[in-house]
């Protein structure tokens, strides 16, 4: 595969979508919504997509709305909640043509059991939804904070298994559409969020290999997010053994140490991320001090641009 | 110590570990596992992730879904801990589950080969949304019925699903109800199986529009699926309403499980919130991964030009180096302090929203992420031993 080592979020923006996924708290939500006000910045109509009534965005834009939008987050940013309910109204709408049915048919609770007990079918609603969206809006870039990753592996792993079980019919045509969104890494590609943890590389590292060999999807950055930095040179390091026990300096020494150790971990675990995956990796550091509920996000895009520049 | 968590772990049958993804809960759940174990309760360990955590934080690596694994005594010894009763894990494998709940309830061999080896059983088995959880309950029915243990730990999905967790029985039942499905599916059912068509003219409206997404086909699977299944469903209802009864009886408590961060918290606290709302208020927050407080820097005025004399002295360091190392201490000393700040901020936060519904615990980070016992047992430590031999700083500086 052909990877660009250069302008990594650039990169990203380029695209029509973009879908961050990787393991549950590893502030997916966050950079989903750092890259949105990047690219945004940077003149492009951005659309923000959460999966599923999560509803964290606003919030992290300093909004408080806790419809499912869509709504203005700020400029050039628009956001909406993709539901299952929503995709069914808009995408279903769109394959039944007309109203009535809709009413007649889906609204009804048992067609809701239905719907629930076809397998995959709501994953399908949900990016059949997504692919309209991204199909009718040609200028905008839509960015998806998808599920954590067992969940996300199921959305995006859904039009493959649709496929290899149904092999014609209606929705078979609907899911290859999907499905060809989805696989071409010219209008998408996929994000790996990763904090620097055994766990979260791990994780990465599977859904690499589930999303990338197996399904051949178009993952093309990985993002390590919350780093810490405390550099301490090997004299130094040696030096500060040294008075490891002095009264005195053991509490601050233990500091200094303790940091150093977790930094060093953190960098093990990005080495091995970095020796499974054959992909560029952006660092963003851990936002400490938040001013204000919008300052995370202000401040991750801000080291967007740094590392932009420093590649 | 904390008593709360210390006589859930004598008392309960049934505990479950609930918060958002990432905080930990399959690791507090191995160590509620594991302090259960070592006060002498036969404790089985019981994980749902489909990303197969729990045998990383018991350090066990690779084990296949499905298998109960028995922790031995000797691992433990090596670590100074004296089993008193047996500790086991099993990571759940949703098709074995559900085929086992299938076997209890349909008599006929025949019939439960036609099930299991139906082209949507094994789907279900990977796709229908609460399958997994619906297994899960399942699997800890079956394991309570069976009464080899005298504690099940069960740590659930990430939040978002937690709540399909508690309500998959009912919902999965549901979503197979035959009485139900034989009105909407007739016509395609007598057109899959006998070959003429009725005119019912609602459910057949219904069955075609459907069609025109799936296909005909497909309907006419799923409805010989769910045809197959009736039989199994009452027996499956009895045990679903059981179960609901014991999760909201005394038997069974549940542990929130968070991280001081501002989205964790607030997706834990309303989870805590609906549980509660379901009749299964959460018994303790506990709040994982705390920033310890900062060590002071030393308190002499002057120290750094004093400890910079002194290591190129003594240390033999070059003058560089030694002025790096200072720097290095206040520099470490500041970082810590605004990480261990910000979390005391967000502890108290989370202790104002949490509006004494449920009391807070909280266990300090570690230096090494925990995948082995020793880790495992820095945190059981954290937890219950007696205050004096807390050899961890706790998160929060006590007042």
């Amino acid at each position: 595969m052909e990877v660009k080592e250069n302008n990594l979020f650039s990169g990203l923006a380029g695209k029509r979508l973009v879908l961050f996924s990787g393991k549950g708290g590893v502030g997916k939500t966050t950079v989903a919504g750092a890259f949105a006000r990047w690219a945004a910045r940077r003149g492009r109509q951005v659309m923000l997509l959460e999966v599923r009534s999560r509803r964290e965005l606003p919030g992290l834009f300093g909004r408080q709305d806790a419809d499912d939008g869509p709504r203005q987050l700020a400029e050039g940013i628009s956001w909406m909640n993709l539901t299952d309910r929503r995709a069914l109204q808009t995408y279903g709408m769109l394959k039944l043509r007309f109203r009535a049915v809709y009413r007649a048919v889906f609204e009804q609770r048992l067609v809701r059991r239905f719907l629930q007990a076809v397998p995959a079918l709501s994953e399908i609603l949900v990016l059949g939804h997504l692919a309209h969206l991204v199909e009718h809006q040609p200028g905008v870039l839509h960015v998806v904070d998808a599920p954590a990753s067992g969940q996300g592996r199921q959305l995006l792993a859904a039009p493959r298994a649709v496929l290899d079980t149904v092999r014609s019919g209606p929705l078979y045509e609907s899911v290859s559409w999907i499905q060809d969104l989805l696989a071409d890494g010219r209008r998408t590609a996929i994000g790996l969020v990763v904090v620097g943890e055994e766990l979260s590389v791990n994780e990465a590292l599977e859904l690499y290999e589930r999303l990338h060999r197996q399904l051949q999807l178009p993952v093309q950055t990985l993002i390590a997010n919350r780093l810490l930095a405390h550099p301490l040179d090997a004299p130094v390091r040696k030096l500060l053994e040294r008075c490891r026990l002095e009264p005195e300096l053991a509490p601050a020494v233990g500091n200094a140490l303790r940091l150093h150790e977790r930094v060093a971990l953190q960098q093990r675990y990005l080495d091995r991320l970095r020796a499974g995956v054959p992909l560029p990796l952006a660092e963003l550091f851990e936002v400490i001090e938040a001013d204000d509920a919008a300052a995370p996000l202000r401040r991750l895009a801000e080291q967007m641009d740094s590392a932009e520049e420093g590649r | 110590m904390n008593r709360v968590l210390d006589n859930l772990c004598r008392t309960s049958q049934v505990l479950f570990t609930v918060g958002p993804g990432g905080v930990g809960k399959t690791t507090l759940a191995a160590v509620l596992g594991l302090q259960a174990a070592l006060s002498g309760r036969r404790t089985l360990v019981m994980t749902v992730d489909p990303a197969l955590r729990l045998a990383d934080a018991l350090g066990l690596g690779k084990v296949r879904p499905g298998r109960r694994v028995t922790i031995s005594g000797r691992r433990l010894e090596r670590h100074g801990l004296q089993l008193r009763a047996g500790l086991e894990m099993v990571m759940l494998d949703t098709g074995r589950s559900l085929a086992a709940a299938v076997s209890r309830q349909v008599a006929s061999r025949k019939l439960q080969r036609r099930i299991v080896e139906h082209p949507f059983f094994q789907r279900m088995c990977e796709d229908l949304a609460g399958a997994r959880e619906y297994a899960a309950m399942e699997e800890l029915y079956h394991r309570l019925q069976r009464g080899e243990h005298d504690l099940v730990v069960v740590d659930t999905p990430p939040a978002n699903h937690a709540l399909d967790f508690f309500d998959a029985p009912e919902k999965v039942l549901q979503v197979l109800d035959r009485r139900a499905w034989r009105w909407l599916m007739r016509p395609a059912l007598l057109a899959g199986s006998v070959g003429r068509r009725t005119l019912d003219f609602s459910s057949g409206y219904i069955v075609r529009t459907l069609s025109r997404f799936t296909g005909m086909k497909f309907l006419a699977e799923l409805a010989s699926f769910v045809n197959l299944f009736a039989g199994a469903l009452e027996g499956l209802r009895q045990r679903a309403e059981h179960l609901r009864q014991i999760m909201r009886s005394d038997r069974s408590a549940f542990v929130l499980v968070a991280v001081p961060e501002h989205h964790p918290a607030e997706q834990a606290l309303r989870l805590g919130r609906r549980l509660a709302a379901r009749e299964m208020t959460p018994r303790l927050l506990v709040v994982n991964r705390c920033q310890p407080p900062a060590g002071a820097l030393p308190g002499s005025p002057g120290w750094q030009e004093g400890l910079v004399r002194r290591l190129v002295a003594e240390e033999g360091a070059g003058e560089a180096a030694a002025r790096r190392a200072v720097v290095a201490l206040e520099r470490g000393h500041r970082l810590q302090r605004r990480l261990a700040l910000r979390d005391r901020r967000r502890l108290a936060a989370l202790e104002r929203q949490a509006e004494g519904r449920f009391p807070l615990a909280t266990v300090a980070l570690l230096e090494q992420d925990v995948h082995d016992i020793a880790g495992l047992e820095q945190i059981r430590r954290q937890l219950f031993a007696p205050a004096e031999a807390r050899s961890a700083p706790a998160g929060r500086e006590e007042s």
